[in-house]
């Protein structure tokens, strides 16, 4: 069976284990051949953003390996932080309000970060 | 159905019911449990959950444990065996910290 | 119906654990199957046989522990979050050397696959953050 599993992270990166810990969960997930995608809201699109940490970027960079594709960025999280996809370590769409509402109600499961 | 959104912080400004807020839904459910109820208290919520278009629900053991009651306005106030039938007639559930 | 309940906060720094545990009792009472407990980033903790509570403040890890046992309920317990708080099973002590092991039972030491297993045999999954 293949559940659509959607993974909602919401808070900026360095929390010490959550990102790696997350990314984990969400790697098995995708191991498991389930429908799995990623939406980056608020404070979370500065996951989003590499930095200085190679650790969470070489992460994110794997999602596509798993065939992970479906990774999703609120676009009204962007401008008031002063981000622009160029800067992003992975492809991530930009989606507005609607979109993302039915995003979410296309869904089994979501995950928390 | 709609989704069901649990909201168990009031930390950092309310950013978790901000952020759950921006992505719920015309017919989603709100239930604040925990420290989420915190989030009905405020001053701006009364206007924040008219025009939210959602269903807004709070655990009332947890009301009642922070003293805060009296104060709730629009969200109805439920106990846990209500919390479960919500689960159930919802999906996804998502959860915001 | 089947379901499944995320545990991510532990007992000293959040409420997670006691709301999950009424949330679970709830389920029960209404007749609904917990199918696994999953304890996963600091939820981890619960499974620390090594913690002492002190008299007359609430034991959650012992209450899940009884409550687990009574219903014959799964505390799954995530190996690698486990590993990086310092929850080592016998098996995790001996090869990783160190001084000792520290699970509870009937906490169990699992792999990420038992979350996922639990996310396709469930027809609810509820997460209580930190």
């Amino acid at each position: 069976m293949q559940r659509r599993i959607l993974f909602v992270v919401s808070h900026a990166p360095q929390r010490g284990a959550l990102t790696a810990e997350l990314l984990d969960e969400l790697l098995i997930t995708a191991a498991f051949e389930q429908k799995v995608s990623v939406l980056f809201v608020g404070d979370g699109a500065y996951q989003l953003v590499a930095g200085d940490d190679p650790g969470t970027a070489r992460g994110y960079r794997a999602l596509p390996t798993y065939d992970v594709h479906d990774v999703f960025v609120e676009r009204a999280a962007l401008k008031p932080r002063s981000l622009t996809p160029e800067r992003f370590v992975i492809a991530a769409r930009p989606l507005a309000r609607p979109a993302i509402r039915r995003l979410i109600g296309a869904q089994d499961v979501v995950v928390p970060d | 159905m709609g989704a069901l959104h649990i909201v168990a912080s009031a930390s950092d400004g309310g950013a978790a019911l901000q952020n759950c807020l921006r992505v719920a839904a015309h017919g989603d459910a709100i239930v604040l449990i925990g420290n989420g109820v915190y989030c009905g208290a405020t001053a701006s919520f009364d206007r924040i959950a008219k025009r939210s278009g959602v269903a807004w629900y709070a655990l009332v053991a947890d009301i009642v444990r922070r003293g805060i009651a009296a104060e709730l306005g629009p969200v109805i106030a439920i106990d846990d065996g209500a919390f479960v039938d919500l689960v159930t007639a919802h999906r996804p559930i998502v959860s915001w910290s | 119906m089947n379901i499944s309940i995320a545990v991510h906060g532990d007992a000293a720094n959040s409420e997670a654990p006691v709301l999950a545990l009424r949330f679970a009792r709830a389920a029960v009472a209404k007749g609904h199957r917990i199918y696994r407990v999953f304890f996963y980033h600091a939820g981890v903790a619960l499974a620390n046989a090594l913690t002492v509570q002190p008299q007359g403040e609430v034991d959650v890890a012992a209450q899940w522990a009884a409550f687990a046992e009574e219903h014959d309920i799964e505390l799954a317990v995530c190996i690698a979050a486990a590993l990086r708080r310092g929850v080592l099973s016998e098996e995790d002590a001996e090869r990783y050397e160190r001084a000792g092991s520290n699970v509870r039972p009937p906490y169990r030491i699992v792999g990420l696959g038992q979350w996922v297993d639990a996310v396709l045999e469930s027809d609810r999954v509820v997460t209580f953050t930190a």
